[in-house]
């Protein structure tokens, strides 16, 4: 007994030395990030890992200003929020048919949109691109919100049928009795039940959304229209880099992902760990 | 208020019969109990009064009307449910509340409502917790609420105390019964569990593999069990059963169980003659079998000699677990009884109230 404590208490040692050593591994890299982007170029390149001698703010408001990152935040905003929304509404929807109903074709369907999960949308991004252009989409919001939506589903009805497989029957003729039509008990008793895992697939496809830089790169064209991520190129140039703005606009790129997670945070572990245990 | 009329009615799924060509007749304002093992189609029966499974063949009427196809919200009932079923993102009150909103009730109306019945059930101080946050006997009132408020013609209960711990499911059972006779409804309730359909039912329908076995009151089933099955299911512990020969000397009739025979009273069994030389299925409760030293006048020709295998006292009572040749059988006894673990003893048949099947039906020969 006293011998097991002692072990017990080694290995959480151990492990809290691990936790914190891979905790530094993630948050180091954002502190040196948040650092340079308030040295002046110089700096960065005369003392690349130091704290700032001073600070330097107009780095931001040269990225939010002149190098129009207010623009590419909108555009950000605005594709993540709709196509994260379109997910969660369609991928719902589907999982609640799927989970709750019996019908011919059903495991057919389910794998069908499971099949999804095997193919990376990169792999098919010349005929989306053919595809786009004779819809005339290139160019447009549409062209990485229908793109975003359509990948990220297999994803969450994976997820979300799930969830609405394991709630129990009686809840759904409890309900039907009380006199909720199909509807009602897919919005007002089912989906309310199932929020930690909205809020995983939400957060999920929220991050992977607003750091992608593949699909604007390949289909936005107009500099108005641009991300973030590929609104960060502009600092790369031919023959220099401007590390301060780049900085300076990364900070600014982290920070809404930031701020999702500390809001949703306890939404998204019960997500990921439902299920594993029972009850 | 209303009746509910099971006109031949037969589900199945696939080709599994759930419920076998089931004519019944729920009267108004009775207390039915449907019992039965599991899957032996009790609650697929109610399920389809409530219109949550269709009918696969037959009609089911409440009041007059044919409700085959109407949904289960236009049939005005209410169901409660094993695992409750309550919302759990709502509150309790929210819970009771929900289907009069849904119905357009006025404001007023449902909050009148809502406490009434919260008063009625002892939990108008939890209306504003969540599920979660209530005992397995809080809930199971809650649910109970949540289909009081609704004031429906019929109520549907799917094996409503079977989730709460025996202490509770004893306090229950009365409040249910007391809660009936107050309403005035109409009850259908499924259960698995015999005493409570002895306890509760105004009448029982005992049910095995999709089929009526027998219908009637409980102590009519009790003590006229039409078959085997329902001789065995109601009543515990169970009825003895011991493989036995009929015969007749002189005018008497006994019953030959081999190692032991025992004289059968004479205007019990009527159609007793027909089997004289015939292998029966004799059948006895444990609490037709007596210490013979504790029963007063013991008539010689129903005496057995038994060696007690094992012997459980229970308090007010004592199990005897006794054999005698190739069979064993119980005995429910007093606990004045004297028996001992391996003893010899003397026990009475008291063959009055016995029953005999016919081997090869295992219906009851009356």
């Amino acid at each position: 007994m006293v011998n097991r404590s002692r072990v017990g208490s080694l290995g959480r040692i151990a492990l809290y030395i691990l936790l914190v050593a891979y905790g530094l591994t993630i948050v180091y890299p954002l502190f040196i990030m948040l650092c340079n982007s308030v040295k002046t170029g110089q700096e960065i390149f005369a003392n690349p890992f130091s704290l700032p001698s001073s600070f330097a703010w107009d780095n931001y408001s040269y990225v939010w200003s002149v190098a129009s990152f207010n623009a590419y935040l909108k555009n950000s905003v605005f594709v993540t929020v709709v196509s994260v929304f379109l997910v969660l509404v369609v991928s719902s929807s589907a999982a609640f048919a799927l989970a709750r109903y019996r019908f011919t074709g059903n495991t057919f369907l389910y794998l069908f949109f499971l099949s999804g999960l095997m193919l990376p949308i990169r792999l098919g991004i010349i005929p989306l691109f053919v595809l786009m252009k004779n819809l005339n989409l290139l160019d447009t919001y549409a062209s990485l919100i229908l793109t975003y939506t359509a990948s990220a589903i297999p994803f969450a009805v994976f997820i979300l049928t799930g969830f609405f497989k394991a709630l129990p029957k009686e809840l759904e003729y409890a309900a039907r009795i009380d006199g909720c039509n199909e509807y009602r008990i897919y919005y007002q008793i089912m989906l309310p039940l199932v929020r930690p895992a909205l809020a995983t697939v939400a957060i999920f496809n929220f991050v992977q959304t607003w750091n992608d830089f593949f699909i604007p790169l390949v289909f936005i064209s107009s500099d108005h229209l641009k991300t973030v991520p590929l609104g960060m190129t502009n600092f790369f140039g031919q023959y220099q880099t401007d590390w301060n703005y780049l900085f300076a606009g990364l900070t600014l790129a982290t920070l809404p992902t930031l701020i999702m997670y500390l809001f949703m945070s306890k939404q998204f572990i019960k997500g990921l760990t439902a299920g594993a245990v029972k009850g | 208020m209303a009746r509910v009329f099971l006109d031949h009615v037969t589900k199945t799924f696939g080709n599994v019969i759930a419920v076998n060509d089931a004519t019944l007749e729920i009267k108004d304002k009775e207390f039915l109990v449907l019992v039965g093992p599991s899957g032996c189609g009790k609650s697929t029966t109610l399920r389809m009064v409530a219109g949550l499974e269709e009918v696969t063949n037959g009609n089911i009427y409440i009041g007059d009307t044919l409700v085959n196809d109407v949904p289960p919200k236009d049939r005005d009932i209410a169901m409660v449910f094993q695992n409750y079923a309550l919302y759990p993102h709502m509150d309790v009150y929210n819970n009771m509340a929900f289907g009069l909103k849904l119905r357009r009730f006025p404001k007023a109306e449902i909050d009148k409502r809502v406490k009434e019945a919260a008063r009625t059930l002892g939990i108008e101080n939890l209306l504003n917790r969540k599920p979660k946050e209530l005992s397995g006997g809080q809930r199971q009132r809650v649910a109970l609420g949540r289909a009081i408020v609704r004031e429906p013609k019929v109520f549907l209960m799917d094996e409503p105390l079977s989730n709460l711990d025996a202490k509770l499911r004893v306090q229950m059972r009365s409040e249910l019964s007391k809660l009936h006779n107050r309403l005035q409804t109409t009850i259908i309730y499924v259960t698995h569990d015999q005493t409570e359909a002895m306890t509760m039912g105004d009448r029982i329908v005992v049910m095995k593999d999709g089929f009526i076995q027998q219908v009637g009151a409980p102590l009519e089933i009790y003590s006229h069990p039409d078959n085997v099955f329902v001789a065995g299911f109601i009543g515990s512990p169970a009825m003895n059963f011991l493989d036995a020969r009929v015969v007749k000397e002189g005018d008497d009739y006994y019953v030959d169980c081999e190692s032991f025979k025992v004289k059968l009273p004479a205007n019990r069994f009527e159609r007793v003659g027909e089997y004289i030389g015939k292998e029966v299925i004799f059948g006895i409760r444990p609490e037709h079998i007596d210490d013979k030293e504790l029963v007063p006048n013991p008539p010689a020709d129903r005496v057995v000699t038994a060696t007690v295998d094992v012997m459980e006292p229970m308090g007010s009572e004592a199990y005897l677990y006794l054999s005698n040749g190739p069979q064993s059988f119980v005995a429910r006894v007093d606990a004045k009884t004297r028996a001992t673990d391996g003893a010899e003893i003397q026990v009475v048949f008291n063959t009055d109230q016995a029953h005999l099947f016919d081997k090869k039906t295992e219906k009851a020969i009356r």
